[in-house]
């Protein structure tokens, strides 16, 4: 039985961990606000008989009499600026999954919501994990956990505790970055992908700080005087050329991609000499026979494989070819080329103990097998 | 608000058709020759019976920026004489920018303003001064149109003017 066990170093933080520093960005105002009024009042001059008249002003339900608002009473033609929902929600900052290490967290992706609408708006955010799918060429195989959001609002590039979870009175125009924080599983395998998505839900701005409610299409309800909502999420983004109605609703995805070690390993004998033939081409693997056992660990990962232990249990068929390797040295352990010698005899604080029949390698000081290399176990038995 | 007034008096007329105080309060209100009235609507496309689409104007509800609107005013001869020299006014409001070539008023000469009314040309006519340069006038510089009717408007009879404005 083999057994190897691996726990990489917390204190592993890659490149792309980097804080990335992004403040608000403020871009043009995208239309006339919702709410304002639009108002509109004809005048008409005219002659009877030759004979200048006062003037006539316009009126939604018409007018005939002469002069002025005050004097004539008529209104002007209005209508209100409805609100036309429109937004952009994308990967931003490290573009690409972000690296993780097993059981790594704080590490974030980053995503853009930018408000393209005439209004000021909420937006209620909503972090998952995917399952299953593909998110930048990586099919999703890993679950994050400790999923939170952090809203970007003051600008700092920072995620605090003190930063909300939701998008606050997002101005027309403005943009703001939000982070999503997750922690990797334990057991993250190299190269696996855990992929996020975020989901922004437009809200009512306005009112008491906090997230408003989710804004609601009222279509059926619209007014000429009233702030109406149209869903036009996607506007923007398309140019301004499809005006689709939406749900108020975008998603986007992004993900986190292990980093870790990745681990094989493989155990071959090797038939040395027998009592009667020697080393020569007749040996065998009779009574007697020396045959050599080789253990290779090797790393093909991104991340040092800590603490390993290699555990063989051993035939009680077969006994360890004593001081093979010089005086207390039953088996060899060399670590990418770092030879190391250990004994089965006692005291049993040399890296190697035989008890219960069963060799173990590594138990009493850390084995670390750095990517890319092999730790190769050697040791010889002879064949009762 | 007088016209309330008037409209209230009308009502009341026509419950109370011998109403003498409602008739000595109607003589109060001088009233002009024509009705002037001012709608604005924009366009829907909706699909008529036969599944094909329809191109209608209905009420200007739901106006978001980028939208078109289509403001109609009507004048009515609602007295017993003629009138000549009609020439009918409408400023373009700040937030929205005429759509080229969209006025239109039977029997009408359409000039237009850039500068806020004061006077008024047709529109190859027109320029603006920006920054010490001269440019001729776009539709987001004009500021007024002005329909200037070619013939009397005859007693009983109605006009029309109409343009477009883009909602900025």
């Amino acid at each position: 039985m083999k057994r190897y066990i691996t726990r990489i170093s917390w204190v592993t933080r890659l490149i792309a961990s980097a804080v990335v520093v992004l403040f608000s960005q403020h871009a043009l105002a995208v239309g006339t606000d919702a709410g304002t009024t639009i108002s509109n009042q004809a005048q008409v001059d005219y002659n009877v008989g030759g004979n200048p008249q006062t003037f006539i002003l316009s009126d939604p339900a018409g007018n005939s009499i002469p002069g002025d608002a005050l004097t004539s009473g008529a209104l002007a033609t209005t209508f209100v600026v409805d609100n036309r929902v429109d937004f952009t929600l994308v990967e931003s900052g490290f573009i690409g999954h972000t690296v993780v290490t097993p059981g790594q967290n704080g590490e974030f992706v980053q995503f853009t919501l930018q408000n393209h609408g005439n209004s000021t708006q909420d937006f209620r955010l909503v972090a998952t994990n995917l399952v299953g799918g593909i998110v930048a060429g990586q099919t999703d195989t890993e679950d994050m956990s400790g999923i939170t959001v952090y809203v970007d609002n003051n600008g700092d590039g920072l995620t605090t505790a003190t930063d909300p979870n939701f998008v606050e009175e997002l101005i027309e125009g403005d943009s703001v970055d939000i982070y999503v924080v997750a922690t990797a599983p334990v057991t993250m395998a190299n190269g696996a992908a855990a992929n996020i998505n975020l989901q922004a839900i437009v809200a009512d701005a306005g009112g008491p700080p906090g997230l408003g409610a989710d804004t609601t299409d009222d279509a059926g309800s619209a007014d000429t005087a009233g702030i109406d909502v149209v869903f036009a999420e996607g506007l923007f983004a398309s140019g301004g050329t499809v005006f689709t109605l939406g749900d108020g609703i975008l998603d986007a995805q992004d993900g986190f991609i292990g980093s870790s070690a990745a681990l094989s390993i493989t155990k071959t004998a090797s038939l040395i000499s027998d009592p009667f033939n020697g080393t020569g081409a007749d040996r065998k693997a009779i009574p007697g026979a020396v045959v050599e056992y080789v253990i290779s660990v090797a790393n093909s990962g991104a991340e040092v494989a800590e603490d390993i232990v290699i555990t063989d249990t051993l035939s009680t068929e077969i006994t360890i070819v004593d001081d093979y390797f010089g005086v207390g040295g039953e088996v060899q352990i060399d670590n990418d080329g770092a030879i190391t010698l250990c004994s089965q005899e006692a005291p049993d604080t040399d890296n190697c103990s035989f008890a219960a029949g069963a060799l173990s390698v590594g138990a009493d000081s850390a084995i670390d097998v750095d990517p890319a290399t092999t730790l190769t176990i050697t040791f010889r038995v002879t064949i009762n | 608000m007088k016209t309330i007034q008037r409209l209230a008096i009308f009502s009341a007329l026509a419950l109370f058709t011998t109403g003498a105080v409602a008739q000595e309060t109607a003589q109060e209100v001088p009233t002009g020759h024509l009705l002037v009235k001012t709608i604005v609507q924009k366009e829907e496309v909706v699909i008529d019976d036969n599944g094909d689409q329809k191109v209608q104007l209905v009420d200007a509800r739901v106006v978001v920026p980028g939208d078109e609107v289509i403001y109609t005013v009507t004048f009515q001869n609602i007295s017993d004489a003629a009138a000549d020299n009609v020439v009918i006014t409408n400023p373009i409001a700040a937030d929205l920018v005429y759509v080229d070539g969209s006025a239109f008023g039977p029997g009408s000469n359409i000039v237009f303003s850039v500068d806020g009314g004061q006077t008024f040309a047709a529109t190859n006519e027109l320029s603006v001064t920006e920054n010490g340069t001269t440019r001729p006038a776009e539709p987001r510089d004009f500021t007024h149109i002005r329909w200037q009717m070619q013939n009397e408007i005859p007693a009983g009879t109605q006009g029309v003017a109409r343009f477009r404005a883009r909602l900025q």
